[in-house]
């Protein structure tokens, strides 16, 4: 038998009252209760060299897994630009009244390339991070910042070739390339807040995982990727015309286009607008993110 | 500090707490889909998520932990004591915050930090990065941790091999590694799952020593382990888990010599003199001076001689054992014992009664010495061949290639260690003419990789917790067989044996076993050639989920298999209660 022959019995276990009031006048920390959205920003503002150290460390280990490294970095959307450009650029014929269209289509394909890799890698930013999820403590919003901040890290060699592209299509350097800059920050964060988003889908249903990447796909085609959206809804009611161009990553691209494309002049209003994107998104996303800190990496 | 009016104020005097856990429960809700047919759950409507996973699946709840209440202090160093399945680990992975309760509340003071059978961070980056991103997680600078760097190193004793990529490493230098980058920090509170059992005695040592430090530095160590000796070296007060209940808590001097009397004293008797015992009407109890006469027993119950052939696996390789059990059981031949270097009397014995014209030994050197070997050689009197692999990985993919399962469909996969539940997978898989692989290698060799792929399972079941397995490892055969990957985990091992058995007619015999793998492993065997159900009890009292078996079974004898200790006679009593 199980019970022992003699045992002392347990002391008298507190109340829920009593365990709290306890805890509260020593300090500790509630593990089912997530911490105050603000002390949660202070925590993640502390561990910003956590960040980086880990967002280093996936883009090293990343590198190391293929021979040709950093190479692929501008290998691969020097190919697909190839590949677009043959198809839309030349057997379809889709240019859709555009100048510069290798510029375009680069521009196209490296921005939204970007967006597709934060978006496709976020989603699993909790899932694909079990070990460390379950082993340690930090505010996992830590995760979905540091997949955004690699892949930017991953996609710097290709805005190089990007320049080089500009550069050797025609286009020449003025004031507005310095836009460049800030136009990657506007996309990068709100990028983010989808990843915070799709983290958490991601980690409340697995199924989710399968449907992000056919979503991230729908909008490479609806997104101005290949053509210039204005060009083909012109005909449109402007409601429907208003969301397809000013669609966040349709949005993103075109800012990309006025400020590298000599054709396409800077208009403020757009900017004004993805800016707008940017704030609410990421603010929404880590809100969404938050709300669920203490269900990731369980069950 | 301390308020006089509250009640534990005299034993919390000068203490301030650091866990505190109030009537805590942590629920599991799981899909029972390898019960077949569960008459418990028939004819319950079936939800719409349940038709989406597909298949006649239905989710259970269990109660892993039921109402568990206590204070931690500072300077406490807890062990956690139970039998299996008594939710030691739950309860432990509740308190680090990685499991949430279903309900009650728990508190804890800074960055719980738990240290687990999974010890790796990020598999494919390097012991130097693992320190800085485990370091950094844990609140440390990167100054702090450049300071720290040699120390870290030196204490998990893995040399050079930080450079390399974390998937290169055994699980003892990874959990090694973990254990010194936890440390680093001194954390507030520190638990230990099971981890100082990897390592060798020096570490061992080293890491005492430091559970002390943390201690001396007001920081609270809780400790889960099999081994009592563990729990009295590093532990001063322990928790007593029964059936996810809190049973008892106090010094550990008044807690373990009281759980101690509950365990089954295999090694305190003197092994000639078997205990007399009543007769029990209805059971008979197979039994020996050790563990090899309780499998003699159970052979000689089950083959005639002149057997068309046998296997020999080693009492110190279980894990190749596991392997070997699910196939023998589908052959239909005898699984006999050794020792590394002896060969017992007992199975010298069955060698020459039995007379296989085939021979199969599995083992290494290390588990079959070349000695004990030619003994057996000189036995055969038909043919004789050996499985022998460096790896348990390579001796699974040459078990598969030389004796593809029946029913490829399903895979069970489990890694290198031990323990009632996978021993309970092996009878499952000879239950079901299945095959266990073990794999305990991130890198999954392609020869094995090659095996599994040649078998085309559609589904892989792997047992353990999710986080217990490397990624790599699962990745890898997911992506050799295209096969659907599921973790196999809540249910206990005496509930995986017992359902298996929902198809066997009433009537008849029964097996039960104790906790010894060896005579569950041989009794599987012998199971899959004479169909005769056979049931694990590891505990001393007799638990439901097997009553309910016998019951429906209605034995009309019931064989108890191992020696008095390991099933004590007040069970044989119970058992005998159940007969027809």
């Amino acid at each position: 038998m199980t019970e022992a022959p003699a045992r002392r019995p347990l002391a008298a276990a507190l109340t829920t009252d009593e365990s709290r009031e306890l805890a509260e006048r020593h300090g500790l920390r509630s593990l089912n209760q997530r911490p105050p959205l603000g002390r949660y920003i202070a925590d993640v503002w502390r561990r910003r060299s956590f960040l980086w150290t880990l967002s280093s460390a996936e883009s090293y280990a990343k590198n190391e897994a293929n021979h040709l490294g950093q190479v692929w970095a501008i290998l691969n959307p020097a190919v697909l630009i190839g590949s677009y450009f043959l198809i839309f650029g030349l057997l379809l014929s889709t240019r859709g009244g555009v100048d510069n269209f290798i510029a375009f289509l680069s521009i196209g394909v490296v921005m939204f390339g970007f967006t597709s890799s934060v978006i496709t890698r976020g989603a699993k930013a909790i899932t694909g991070r079990l070990g460390i999820v379950r082993a340690l403590h930090f505010p996992r919003a830590i995760l979905p910042m540091s997949v955004a901040l690699t892949e930017f890290l991953a996609t710097v060699p290709a805005f190089g070739l990007l320049f080089a592209l500009m550069l050797l299509t025609g286009e020449r350097p003025d004031w507005e390339w310095l836009l460049f800059p800030v136009a990657v920050i506007i996309q990068g964060v709100t990028l983010l807040g989808f990843a915070f988003i799709a983290a958490r889908l991601v980690n409340a249903s697995q199924d989710m995982a399968n449907l992000i990447p056919v979503v991230v796909r729908l909008l490479r085609y609806v997104s101005g990727v290949f053509f210039p959206v204005a060009h083909y809804v012109a005909g449109a009611p402007p409601v429907i015309q208003a969301v397809l161009t000013l669609q966040p990553f349709a949005l993103m691209l075109t800012i990309v286009r006025q400020s590298l494309l000599g054709s396409e002049p800077v208009v403020l209003s757009d900017w004004l607008i993805m800016t707008g994107w940017a704030v609410v998104i990421a603010g929404v996303g880590l809100i969404y993110f938050w709300r669920a800190e203490t269900r990731y990496g369980r069950g | 500090m301390v308020d006089p009016q509250h009640p534990d104020a005299t034993a919390a005097k000068t203490r301030t707490p650091t866990v505190v856990v109030s009537h805590v429960s942590v629920t599991y809700r799981v899909l029972g889909g390898e019960r077949r047919g569960a008459p418990s759950t028939q004819g319950e409507p079936r939800s719409f998520r349940q038709m989406l996973r597909g298949g006649g699946e239905r989710t259970r709840e269990i109660h892993a932990v039921q109402d568990v209440s206590f204070v931690a202090h500072h300077g406490e160093s807890i062990g956690i004591i139970g039998h299996n399945g008594s939710g030691k680990s739950t309860l432990l992975r509740a308190v680090a915050g990685l499991l949430p309760p279903s309900e009650g509340r728990l508190w804890v003071s800074g960055e719980p930090s738990l240290l687990g059978v999974n010890a790796v961070l990020i598999r494919k980056l390097s012991g130097t990065r693992n320190i800085y991103v485990g370091g950094q997680a844990l609140g440390l600078s990167k100054a702090e941790i450049d300071e720290k760097f040699d120390e870290i190193v030196d204490f998990s004793g893995i040399g050079d091999a930080v450079h390399l990529p974390m998937s290169t490493y055994s699980s003892g230098m990874g959990a090694r590694l973990r254990f010194a980058i936890s440390t680093a920090a001194t954390p507030d509170v520190l638990m230990i799952d099971e981890a100082l059992a990897t390592g060798d005695a020096a570490f061992r040592k080293k890491s005492a020593e430091r559970i002390k430090a943390i201690r001396e530095a007001a920081g609270t160590v809780f400790l889960v382990s099999h081994s009592n000796s563990n729990i009295r070296e590093i532990c001063d007060r322990v928790l007593w888990m029964d059936h996810g209940r809190l049973l008892m808590d106090g010094p550990t001097e008044e807690v373990l010599p009281a759980y101690e009397a509950t365990l089954p004293k295999t090694k305190a008797r003197t092994k000639d003199a078997a205990p007399v015992e009543p007769d029990v009407p209805g059971t008979v109890r197979w039994t020996g001076r050790n563990r090899t006469d309780v499998a003699r027993e159970i052979t000689q119950d089950a083959w005639d001689p002149g057997v068309a052939g046998c296997f020999v696996v080693s009492s110190q390789g279980i894990a190749t054992a596991r392997m070997v059990a699910p196939i023998a059981a589908q052959l239909g031949w005898p699984l006999l014992w050794v020792r590394p270097g002896a060969l017992p009397a007992a199975t010298r014995d069955e060698l020459g009664r039995l007379a296989p014209e085939h021979i199969v030994v599995v083992g290494d050197d290390d588990d079959i010495t070349p000695r004990a070997y030619s003994h057996i050689d000189k036995l055969a009197v038909g043919t004789i061949e050996r499985v022998a692999a460096d790896d348990l990985a390579l001796t699974a993919a040459r078990l598969l290639q030389s004796f593809p399962p029946k029913d490829g469909s399903t895979m069970y996969v489990t890694r290198a260690d031990n323990s009632a539940t996978t021993a309970a997978t092996s009878l499952k898989a000879a239950a079901t003419h299945r095959s266990v692989i073990v794999c305990d290698t991130a890198d999954v060799p392609d020869e094995l990789a090659a095996a599994v792929a040649s078998v085309g399972p559609r589904r892989l079941v792997f047992v353990g917790y999710e986080e217990e397995w490397s990624t790599e490892t699962v990745a890898r055969l997911r992506e050799a067989t295209g096969a659907d990957v599921e973790f196999f985990r809540e249910e206990g091992p005496m509930a995986v044996v017992a359902g298996l058995w929902d198809q066997v007619q009433p009537g008849g015999r029964a097996i039960v076993c104790g906790p010894s793998v060896l005579e569950l492993l041989t009794a599987a065997v012998a199971s899959g050639h004479h169909g005769t159900p056979v049931l694990l009890v590891t505990t001393a009292r007799l638990p439901q989920v097997v009553r309910s078996t016998l019951e429906r079974l209605a034995p009309t004898q019931i064989v108890l298999c191992g020696v008095v200790d390991a099933l004590p006679p007040d069970l044989r009593q119970d058992l005998g209660q159940l007969v027809r």
